[in-house]
């Protein structure tokens, strides 16, 4: 028993002292990059006074300077300042430009800190030469989510068609790579001719997985240019992957066409449609307010599904449905559309008061006619307890 | 007719079932060291890393937000409800709702929400998605133009009904769910997003829960973190410190945690619908969800992942009295109880063996363990030196980690700690390893032996008015 007492304590013991060097250690090591160079500071800040007095650094400097950047704490010193002075930043991007083969061979957080420096530069007046691109798709192979993210930023920022589409293709080799979200709204805010980008990938969006597609059904929905012949396509073939399928419709819903609005139209009067379908298809209709269109979807007010019946109503709701209308609908006594109806009208107090008058009327109307029909029955009810006051 | 019991129980077996027993415990002990250690080792190269990682911008910087709603469920918060709802519309982040679900409340918590935000009674249908008792009134209202506020006022059916309500209300992908009496910090849900944007199929996060009892904070920001003056709050910081750094990041590496705590966390909407939402009667409904969650996609062979955010924090009021905190902890130990039951499928996962033997039987093999040492002691299988060495390194070994914690925490993360509260860290931190302990222990023994089935009430605990904003009450 003593044995094991002494090995809890030599242990306990042991694992202690490690843990105050662990900590000693990796203090000591994390403040390599909080870098206190005065001397480089200092000279960075003199260099950039003068280029911007006299036009040219001194002698030597820009010579000196891409040795003096192949280490992470320099770049990090040189962030600092162009953090400063933004402007300052195109006198040293050709110099950090050629260290990408440096950084290239560096630890995946140098490198994601290497493309973050690249990233805040400007592009839109200065392109980046093709040398440089070549290699810059590289990190997109990295494991690293965050040098894979790092690069994509800096090719939204640089905007150029065919490294967007290379970029895709490898984002779509990772799998799944980030949220969908992030290169959506990347390539939405990013400088990229998004027309012609859309062309591009409508003639390789077969190529890529079913992930993928969904995300650039996205680009195509949030963004300019024309994948409606792709999207048709897609919404009627049905060995499409179904998440994609649905995509393709919501591209209709931002972009309509007679041809959706067939399809959509006829999705609504086929019964057997699935509840996502029909939603989708009022969704896409609701720009239409032609007669046929109209009466699709009221029939759909009083529909099973929730998403199916509250997007049939506010499609009522928007086209302004007449009180005679209303009040067909409240007559089928369906309670859930009549919630519906209730909750669209919540900022309109006249239509609120009126639906509420019309289904208390309807109520009565038809407790009456009950009570004619079947007197014995309500009796029962009242003797078992069963009538809600 | 017992005779033979005197033949079986004699000195020699007594001594050898002790000396069996002692051997378990001290195993166990050796154990327990070993997982503390390695999980404030884990948890402060957590926090070297993300050092590191943030000076070189290793990060996803985003000004891309997945919209989130804030299901706040409340009853008799009447104290503390408004300025919660106060630090949630100071929020940095763009795209988020607020539902307030109170439920059945005996005092003014509703009326004082409707009235204090300008929201107006609605005739909102609300979709049964989950199950939870009807919704006797909806108030609705927008905040600055901008953030939607629901209140929802329905019949009381306990805390899991009541987030049950929420989801049923949200209209967003994803919710977090906190408790009424919590503040989140001004950058929380910025955070708490950052696992969703970097991997798909997250489907729940969690995030750090810490103690405000004395800390400062100015429009949602702490400004003064303080180490609380009364002692049980004080205990209860060092002990969340330890328990949210540590154990939770090295689990987390293995998507092993089993625990999301009530007071904040992310979900995906669909994924707790899929499994069928919060568990009305359970009293743990946090960790029922989240070995829910396990459950089912492990048994359909789903991919999934429940991180821990350990930057996204929410500012929590501790118990200052013990009764309080012992109910506290009494609530929280039949739910564990009953959550690990529930769910003996997730067994298989070795983080269910550690909250097995180290959290829910932890109080047994104590006692136990303590009780054969001393009668290891007094049959003389243990000298008197060995013993007292064995609890002091046990005292003194468990102390320096949870100081060393709670150091790591806060010289590594954002908040700044006086000397004054250092030193109190150092001070504190025996009695808080011996006696805080001991007694949680013992409570949660109580909790084990006195457990007499389903409690589905709220704990309530007496709760203070949050120094929200220290310039307004200054």
């Amino acid at each position: 028993m003593t044995l094991f007492i002494e090995i809890y304590i030599i242990l306990c013991v042991a694992l202690l002292i490690f843990d105050l060097v662990f900590l000693a250690v990796k203090n000591f090591k994390n403040y390599e990059f909080y870098p206190r160079n005065p001397a480089f500071e200092e000279r960075l800040h003199r260099e950039i006074l003068q280029r911007r007095e006299t036009g040219s650094f001194s002698e030597g400097f820009l010579s000196e300077l891409p040795k003096l950047l192949e280490k992470t704490k320099n770049l990090i010193t040189l962030q600092t300042e162009l953090e400063k002075d933004p402007d300052a930043a195109e006198w040293f991007r050709t110099t950090v430009y050629a260290l990408i083969d440096t950084y290239q061979k560096k630890t995946d957080y140098e490198q994601a800190y290497y493309l973050y420096v690249i990233s805040t530069f400007d592009y839109s007046t200065e392109q980046v030469p093709a040398s440089f691109s070549e290699n810059l798709m590289s990190f997109l192979d990295s494991k690293s989510l965050y040098t894979f993210s790092n690069t994509m930023n800096v090719l939204y920022r640089i905007g150029q068609v065919n490294l967007m589409v290379m970029a895709i293709d490898k984002a779509d080799e990772r799998g799944k790579f980030y949220h969908k979200k992030l290169l959506l709204d990347g390539i939405l805010a990013s400088n990229i001719d998004l027309e012609a980008l859309t062309q591009k990938l409508v003639e390789r969006f077969q190529q890529y997985s079913p992930h993928m597609q969904d995300c650039i059904l996205d680009v195509f929905r949030m963004g300019k240019g024309d994948a409606s012949g792709l999207c048709m396509q897609l919404i009627h073939d049905t060995d499409t992957d179904e998440q994609v399928r649905y995509s393709a419709m919501r591209y209709f819903i931002k972009h309509p066409t007679a041809q959706s609005r067939e399809f959509f139209l006829h999705l609504l009067e086929n019964e057997s449609t699935v509840w996502i379908e029909q939603m989708l298809a009022i969704q896409g209709l609701s720009r239409y307010d032609d007669t046929a269109v109209y009466h699709a979807i009221k029939r759909k007010a009083t529909s099973y599904h929730w998403h199916v019946r509250t997007n049939a109503v506010e499609y009522l709701h928007r086209q302004g449905i007449s009180r005679e209308e209303l009040a067909e609908i409240l007559r089928t006594q369906d309670k859930y559309a009549s919630e519906a109806l209730l909750y669209q009208y919540r900022d309109d107090h006249e239509m609120t008061l009126f639906i509420i008058q019309t289904i208390q009327a309807i109520t009565a109307e038809s407790a009456s006619s009950t009570q004619e029909s079947c007197p014995a029955d309500e009796n029962n009810a009242v003797a078992a307890g069963g009538v809600d006051a | 007719m017992f005779d033979f019991i005197y033949d079986i129980v004699t000195i020699e077996t007594v001594m050898s079932l002790l000396s069996v027993l002692e051997g378990f415990f001290l195993i166990y002990l050796i154990g327990y060291a070993s997982f503390l250690f390695l999980s404030v080792l884990a948890g402060s190269n957590q926090l070297f890393e993300d050092v590191k990682k943030k000076r070189l911008r290793n990060e996803i910087h985003h000004d891309y937000y997945v919209p989130v709603s804030i299901v706040v469920p409340a009853y008799n918060e009447e104290v503390t409800i408004v300025e919660t709802i106060r630090s949630l519309l100071s929020l940095d982040y763009r795209l988020y709702e607020i539902i307030v679900v109170n439920d059945g409340s005996k005092d003014n918590t509703g009326d004082l929400v409707a009235e204090t935000f300008g929201l107006y009674q609605v005739n909102r249908p609300i979709r049964r998605q989950v199950p939870c008792q009807d919704a006797v009134t909806v108030y609705e209202g927008k905040w600055d133009g901008k953030i939607s506020i629901t209140l929802i006022n329905k019949k009381n059916g306990g805390k899991a009904d009541a987030i049950n309500m929420g989801i049923n209300a949200s209209k967003y992908p994803y919710f977090t769910c906190m408790d009424a009496d919590s503040i989140l910090q001004k950058d929380s849900l910025t955070k708490i997003a950052i696992p969703i944007l970097e991997n798909q199929d997250v489907i729940a996060v969690g995030s750090m829960i810490r103690i405000s009892n004395d800390s400062e904070f100015e429009d949602g920001e702490l400004v003064k973190m303080r180490l609380p003056k009364k002692l049980l709050p004080a205990f209860q910081v060092l002990e969340y410190e330890r328990s949210f750094l540590a154990s939770r990041i090295l689990l987390d590496k293995f998507n092993a945690n089993l625990i999301i705590s009530g007071a904040f966390g992310l979900f995906k909407k669909d994924a707790v619908i899929n499994v069928g939402g919060y568990h009305v009667g359970c009293i743990g409904e946090d960790m029922e969800l989240i070995m829910k969650l396990h459950s089912y996609h492990r048994a359909n062979s789903l991919p999934y992942q429940i991180k821990y955010s350990y930057d996204a924090v929410c500012w929590t009021q501790a118990p200052e009295r013990l009764s309080d905190l012992m109910k506290q902890r009494k609530r929280w130990h039949i739910g564990l109880m009953q959550s690990m039951f529930g769910h003996v499928n997730v067994a298989s996962k070795p983080s269910y063996l550690y909250y097995l033997f180290y959290e829910l039987l932890s109080p047994i093999i104590e006692l136990v363990g303590t009780v054969v040492t001393v009668l290891a002691y007094l049959f003389g299988l243990l000298k008197l030196e060995y013993m007292l060495i064995l609890f002091l390194v046990y005292a003194v070994f468990g102390s320096l980690l949870t100081v060393i914690s709670y150091l790591a925490r806060n010289y590594l993360g954002d908040t700044r700690l006086g000397f004054g509260d250092v030193i109190r860290a150092f001070l504190l931190c025996i009695p808080e390893t011996i006696g805080l302990r001991f007694i949680m222990a013992w409570t949660r023994l109580l909790a084990i032996f006195f457990y007499r089935g389903k409690k589905t009430k709220w704990g309530q605990i007496k709760r203070y008015k949050i120094n929200y904003d220290s310039n307004k009450s200054a």
